[in-house]
């Protein structure tokens, strides 16, 4: 049987530097599916060798709803319905809280009028404050904030699969639990989710599987729970 | 006296407004200094030239004929110098450019011949007078033009969705990648349409000077860097006002100097306002 995300003998290289030793892993639709790992592991190169934005060499095959998305163009693959909420989140600073929104729509084929408004307004349900902000400039927010933006931006096309790479950088923990109260919130919705993480002890608990990534290699993979309880992870991730 | 420079430097100073807002737009998207600009504008005074000595003196069609040659040569400057360079180090396209520039000199001299050509003036030395104030036609043309242009390409970048792509793909590359924005089309247009901005402002610049040569790109291009730096090299807006700056300043300078001492204004203008204020003017990362 064939996976929804299947990312297959994946290797990433920048110059001398292997950033991906050849990893490979997939994602069920409706799944949370975490990759934990320490700094440079190769979790953010995992995203962009999904998106297609890899400023190296990359080899390996991405499959999605049995499609090969390898070769395709990051805007092709957005428009194919996976959507990547960057890390460092990379809000438009200079467009209002809107306009930022509406900037999310520009990957899916022409919604109308109607149908932009609705979106906005489902954002605007899930993320209270962005409605108060809306005409606020995005490089003004505060961090929390702006990665509700980007969260909600990339929501703004329906996606099939949301890719969040450490959405709780720099946040206060109370944020960081609001946000992953949404990410239960946006699978719920129907929507699959791969989410990056160091905080692993987090991540494991909302995910349904994850995978530990060490040095470009997947060294370990089980489900959430598991993964919770597994001695090697609560060594080197949950620092107890 | 003083008035009637000042309407010399608004003049001119639009013309530069008009290469400056070309120069701003292509940093915006492509996030790098180009050194082929100069060389650009230089292909649009010499498509008016061949313009007026083959097709009549139609200004419109001069214009029109110099926004199309230059932003085609826009789309060759994308594909030669930035696409093929999408993962090389930067300076390989900045280099690149500056190859460009050569080249599009050396073409034109073979093509035209070295010597410089004169351009008919076809407004006469016709002027109005408005509350004491002494406006040439041309001026006021190349008035017209310019607010034309400028009007048109604000709703373009706030109103259509390619404009809107090229705002956003100069605020970030990335993110403009991951809600589906396909970058190298947009990076190709923001380059035709600010090579072809740059052809329509040699052609003005043309009927200005009433002469031409092959070799007027360098210190043109060099001009048309300084305004958008003091503008804030990818704001239009600021690149717009830098440009009447300059222009202003060097009318006003010459007063005072020579009219040798032009460029050496507009070059000292530029450098005391790095030295005062060089944090807001490269305010954009590049990529
Ligand atoms: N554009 C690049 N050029 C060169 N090396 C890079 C580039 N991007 C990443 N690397 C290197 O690749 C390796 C993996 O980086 P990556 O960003 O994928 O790690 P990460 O797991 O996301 O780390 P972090 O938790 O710090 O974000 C690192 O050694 C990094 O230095
Ligand atoms: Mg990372």
């Amino acid at each position: 049987m064939s996976h929804f995300l299947d990312v297959q003998d994946m290797a990433v290289r920048y110059g001398s530097v292997n950033a991906l030793r050849g990893i490979s892993f997939h994602v069920e639709r409706g799944e949370i599916v975490t990759l934990i790992g320490s700094n440079g592991a190769g979790k953010t190169s995992s995203l962009m060798a999904i998106s297609n934005l890899i400023q190296g060499t990359r080899t390996g095959r991405v499959m999605f709803e049995e499609e090969d998305n390898t070769h395709f163009s990051p805007s092709k693959i957005v428009k194919r319905g996976i959507s990547h909420v960057p890390e460092g989140r990379h809000i438009f600073p200079k467009l209002t809280v809107e306009e930022n929104l509406l900037m999310g729509t520009f990957g899916a084929v022409k919604y109308d009028k109607a149908k932009t408004a609705g979106l906005l307004e489902e954002i605007y349900g899930m993320f209270p404050r962005l409605r108060e902000r809306r005409n606020q400039l995005g490089g003004t927010l505060s961090g929390g904030e702006q990665q509700m933006l980007a969260i909600g931006r990339g929501l703004m096309f329906s996606p099939k699969v949301l890719m969040l790479d450490e959405p709780s950088l720099g946040l206060a923990p109370l944020v960081v639990k609001e946000i992953f109260e949404l990410i239960l919130d946006i699978r719920d919705r129907g929507t699959t989710v791969l989410l990056i993480e160091q905080n692993a002890g987090l991540a494991l608990q909302i995910a349904d599987r994850g995978y530990v990534l060490e040095n470009g290699n997947i060294t370990l993979t089980d489900t959430g729970e598991n993964l919770l309880h597994n001695d090697q992870v609560i060594k080197a991730y949950l620092g107890i | 006296m003083i008035l009637e420079q000042l309407m010399n430097g608004l003049g001119q100073g639009a013309i530069y407004a008009l290469m400056s807002i070309g120069y701003a737009l292509i940093f915006g998207v492509v996030g790098l200094v180009t050194f082929v600009h100069g060389d650009v504008i230089m292909l649009g005074a010499f498509t008016a030239y061949y313009s007026f000595v083959l097709l009549g003196g139609n200004l419109l069609l001069a214009i029109l004929l110099g926004f199309a040659v230059s932003g085609a040569m826009g789309f060759f400057i994308h594909r030669i110098c930035y696409n093929r360079f999408f993962n090389s180090p930067r300076q390989i396209s900045l280099i690149c450019t500056i190859g460009m520039g050569m080249f599009l000199r050396n073409l034109v001299q073979v093509v035209a011949g070295t010597e410089s050509k004169p351009i008919p003036n076809l407004f006469g030395s016709g002027s109005v007078t408005l509350a004491g104030l002494r406006i040439t036609y041309m001026q006021l043309f190349i008035f017209a033009v310019v607010m034309a242009l400028v009007l048109v390409l604000t709703i373009f970048l706030n109103k259509t969705r390619v404009g809107m792509s090229l705002k956003s793909v100069s605020m970030d590359k990335t993110a403009s990648a991951l809600v589906g924005i396909d970058t190298k089309r947009t990076t190709t247009v923001g380059n035709m349409i600010g090579c072809g901005l740059a052809g329509v402002a040699g052609v003005l610049l043309a009927m200005y000077y009433g002469t031409i040569t092959p070799m007027m790109g360098g210190n043109i291009g060099m001009k048309a860097f300084c305004c958008a730096v003091l503008g804030g090299a990818s704001s239009v807006g600021g690149a717009a006002v830098g440009g009447l700056l300059i222009g202003v300043c060097e009318n006003l300078g010459i007063m005072v100097f020579s009219a040798g001492m032009r460029d050496t204004v507009s070059f000292l203008l530029l450098i005391l306002i790095l030295l005062v204020k060089p944090e807001g003017l490269f305010t954009r990362r590049s990529r």
